[in-house]
């Protein structure tokens, strides 16, 4: 089973933001999604979960050709946590993780079943914030608001998640927080894509890195293979300190790489 | 034209005090020698006269002789709007705007005193001799606006033929005396009335009418919602009607299902808004219109007996 | 506003009583009070008196479709507040501030006094409606979804502004000599001395349009996390706008050619009942419906006042009540604008 995007191709006013670029996420695996900023990771993302209009190239869904705009259904199955948590209304946290639950009514006015609450609460408890859900989800910390938006993801029971760095923003405590709470959620058979910047969180909560830039994957693979100091120099043009400990892999960068020698 | 003829018109003692002219009848008469006099020397008596508003139009056209009009309104002209449209045929028209009239280089523009009063200080500044009508609230004020209007042009002998014609038809129609008096409603257009204090408002009494708009105390102008109408429960009902027949909301009203039941079962006349939107001699035409009516509804009444004491 | 986001339920159990109620005991008020007190329930047992057939006329032909045009005309433009703050996430999204009602008026305006609506049936509330329609296209154009709301307030003076100096043009340049005396009632409306004609012309519109605004709570719903959010979760917002602007231009279209340009209401009806659904904006359309024709029999009761003489212009009213909140609104705005 598996979500998959072949050689997408998306301009923006001209300017080429995806080239030929392809990823695969499969159920049950964290898939992390690297690069420099302005690489295309967002709109890669963007185009997976079916919200880029003009864009060329074949996504599919278990085998199965995708729709180009997400509907009903492709909203049950795939789901997709911007990295902005913009949010209109001061609504309850509840509420917020309640609007997961959209796509599985149809029609226009769709109550909720005891099956709905059901679900909500244990969304809710899987991204630790039930002890949240009547507060206003205007009112709550970054770290806390990063949980609801998660918990109105995993609300839609979908089998796979696209998260665009759902860690940004967040403390060293919150990161591997949501780190955690995301690698559980693979664990229970969820296929994950998550825009990362942190590369120690990459090696060790991803099963598997692709690494983005100037809108083509130039390498994939185990993150440890992926992330050597020369995919991390030529890309990112950093140096970094790599190194194992008793806790696992670390990556560190600690300086920037003169122009000529990346 | 004959002067001594003004000194006849003076009637009785109803003239408002603080106006000149008539309280001094006598120093009139050697003011209007004068005036005359100088007329003939230095024009002290306007002889351009350039008109910016469609009431001062045809008291114009009535008073002054066709050559010494420069200027009307594009609205005398026009037949939907004005009594004088024929008389006003030929005449250069203007739209009341201040570069228009400075043009045609009048001694004495007449203009309307509420609406135009931008227009007016602009012309006044420019050292145009102004003169602003009123709107008469009364008969009385109406002569007065004529006779002042006569002697300020010089044409005082006209002005008092048409005051004494007025006057005498006034009181040959005057039903006010009559018992029996019935109510009426005055229904304008854009759902207007207008009470006691208004020249209209003397009609409809110098008509032998009872005034809803009284009733309800509007002592000048005001609106008279539908059911307010309706409720009064009128014997006369007149009716505003624009000749012009252009679409607007005014006539709308006209058209509500309610109103159309009240008129259908009661003594209805369509007042022609040429005749009632402008106050001058013409209004005799106008309360022979209002004694009619009420003479219709006299005839239709069960009960024949003509003369019944109030009780 | 806190004591309801609070409570776990979000939604006053009572809101929807008290709207009914509320609005039913205007509409019964609006029937009776006015220069003749109708004794309803005398009238219907027959023991009205002498009076009897007047105040009937009264009742049926002049109150009662005063009182419908009001829950028309109020309920369209509460729910059309609703419903446009929700699509463009911005509480001060409403049919008056936006433009779309004095651009339906200066459609209605055209139709009127240039003398199409006497000779082509319909033709009054279709040129309202082609206006309200051109207004809130407009304002998509100019402004659209994800515009900040100063850009959207901005958009909508333009609209506004051109709208207005189009009417008095228009007036202007109409045949009859009372045109340019009836702005008035364009610029701030009125219900007075309506008859069933003026409900027979919105009727249709309101049975066309309210239905699809009434539809829209869960699309506005998903959008409270942002149009990409929506997106996701399978909502189609090009649909939803069209099924936005298509529904505003018809309902605030027909009503503005009957009542003229009566403001506010959209902005109040909305602000007023939100802490009471838990801010919710999918739960928000249905009430503001009520809300609006209640505000607006409330608001008619007040200009029929008889400590005020003359009956004031309905638009006077809600702009009294409307525009201190707008200033509210604005206040605490203030950041989100700069």
């Amino acid at each position: 089973m598996s979500l998959e995007a072949t050689a997408i191709n998306l301009a923006i006013g001209g300017r080429a933001i995806l080239i030929d670029a392809s990823v695969r996420v499969d159920t049950g695996r964290v898939i992390g999604l690297l690069g420099p900023n302005g690489a295309g990771k967002s709109t890669l993302l963007r185009s997976l979960a079916g919200l880029e209009p003009s864009v060329a190239g074949k996504r599919t869904l278990d085998g199965v050709t995708a729709p180009p705009r997400a509907n009903r259904e492709w909203a049950c199955r795939v789901a997709y946590l911007p990295q902005t948590g913009d949010l209109s209304w001061p609504v309850t946290v509840r509420e917020v993780v309640t609007l997961g639950r959209l796509p599985h009514h149809a029609g226009p006015w769709g109550s909720q079943s005891a099956q709905d609450r059901a679900i909500v609460d244990l969304a809710m408890k899987h991204a630790d914030v039930t002890l949240l859900a009547n507060r206003p989800a205007d009112a709550l910390s970054g770290g806390e608001r990063a949980r609801v938006m998660l918990a109105r993801a995993l609300a839609t029971e979908a089998d796979y998640l696209l998260a665009d760095e759902p860690i940004a923003g967040l403390d060293p405590g919150h990161q591997l927080q949501v780190m955690e709470l995301l690698r559980a959620r693979a664990g229970a058979g969820m296929g994950l894509l998550v825009v990362l910047h942190d590369l120690t969180l990459a090696c060790r909560y991803c099963d598997m890195v692709v690494l983005l830039q100037a809108g083509r994957v130039v390498a994939q693979g185990r993150p440890l293979e992926v992330l050597n100091p020369d995919n991390l120099a030529n890309v990112f043009g950093v140096r970094v300190l790599a190194a194992n400990t008793p806790d696992g892999p670390i990556r560190v960068p600690v300086a920037r790489l003169p122009e000529d020698v990346r | 034209m004959r002067p001594t003829e003004q000194n006849l018109s003076a009637g009785k003692a109803s003239w408002p005090a603080g106006n000149p002219g008539p309280g001094t009848r006598r120093a009139g008469r050697w003011l209007s020698l004068l005036a005359l006099l100088a007329a003939g020397l230095a024009s002290a008596t306007p002889q351009r006269i350039v008109s910016i508003n469609l009431c001062a139009d045809q008291l114009l056209l009535t008073l002054l002789p066709r050559e010494r009009l420069v200027s009307v309104t594009y609205l005398a002209a026009d037949p939907t709007q004005s009594m004088m449209a024929e008389q006003a045929r030929g005449l250069p028209v203007n739209h009341g705007r201040a570069d228009e009239v400075v043009r045609l280089k009048p001694d004495l523009v007449v203009a309307g005193r509420y609406s135009q009063t931008q227009t007016v200080s602009l012309l006044r500044a420019l050292g145009i001799d102004v003169l602003e009508l009123d709107v008469p609230a009364s008969t009385d004020q109406l002569i007065q606006q004529v006779k002042d209007l006569g002697q300020r042009l010089g044409v005082s002998g006209t002005a008092d033929t048409e005051i004494q014609r007025f006057r005498r038809t006034l009181d040959a129609l005057d039903q006010s005396a009559l018992p029996n008096r019935p109510l009426a409603a005055l229904y304008r257009v854009n759902r207007g009335t207008e009470g006691r204090n208004t020249l209209i408002g003397e009609l409809m009494h110098r008509a032998g009418m009872r005034n809803v708009a009284d009733e309800l105390g509007v002592r000048r102008w005001g609106t008279l919602p539908l059911e307010s109408l309706l409720l009064a429960q009128p014997d006369i009902v007149l009716v505003e009607q624009s000749s012009d027949r252009q679409p607007a909301m005014a006539h709308q009203f006209l058209q509500h299902p309610a109103l159309r039941h009240l008129l259908a079962k009661t003594q209805t006349a369509v007042l022609d808004n040429r005749g009632w939107r402008c106050a001058g001699p013409w209004l005799t035409q106008s309360l022979a219109q209002l004694v009619e009516t009420r003479s219709r509804w006299s005839a239709t009444r069960a009960d024949p007996t003509p003369v019944q004491a109030p009780p | 506003m806190n004591a309801p986001s609070q409570s776990p339920t979000s939604q006053a159990r009572w809101l929807w009583p008290v709207l009914v109620t509320t609005t039913a005991v205007l509409f019964i008020a609006s029937l009776k009070v006015g220069p003749a007190s109708i004794p309803l329930w005398d009238l219907t047992t027959g023991n009205a008196g002498a009076e009897a057939a007047t105040l009937a006329l009264i009742l049926a032909e002049i109150r009662l479709p005063r009182a419908i045009l009001a829950v028309f005309v109020g309920g369209t433009l509460g729910l059309c507040g609703a419903v446009l703050q929700g699509l463009l996430r911005n509480p001060l999204a409403e049919p008056g501030l936006l433009g779309a009602s004095s651009a339906g008026a200066l459609g209605a305006v055209i139709v009127l006094y240039h003398g199409l609506a006497t000779t082509v049936p319909l033709a009054l509330p279709m040129g309202g409606i082609a206006g309200a329609l051109t207004g809130i296209i407009l304002i998509m154009f100019l402004a659209g979804r994800g515009a900040r709301p100063s850009t959207l307030i901005l958009a909508g003076v333009a609209v506004n502004s051109l709208a207005g100096a189009l009417t008095a043009l228009a007036l202007n340049l109409a045949p009859s000599p009372f045109a340019s005396l009836e702005i008035v009632f364009w610029m701030l409306g009125s219900l007075a001395d309506r008859s069933f004609d003026h409900v027979r012309i919105v009727l249709p519109f309101v049975l066309l349009g309210w239905p699809i605004l009434l539809t829209l709570r869960r699309p506005l719903e998903a959008l409270t996390l942002g149009e990409d959010v929506a997106s996701s979760l399978g909502f189609d917002l090009r649909h939803l706008q069209l099924r936005v602007v298509l529904a505003t231009g018809l309902t605030v279209g027909a009503c503005v050619s009957v009542s003229g340009n009566i403001g506010f209401v959209g902005l109040m009806v909305p602000h007023l009942l939100r802490p009471w659904v838990g801010h919710h904006p999918g739960r928000l359309v249905a009430p503001s419906a009520l809300g609006g024709a209640a505000l607006l029999l409330g608001a008619d009761l007040l200009t029929r006042s008889p400590v005020l003489g003359q009956e004031l212009k309905l638009g006077v009213v809600t702009a009294l009540l409307g525009a201190p909140l707008f200033l509210h609104l604005l206040w605490h705005l203030r950041r989100r604008l700069l």
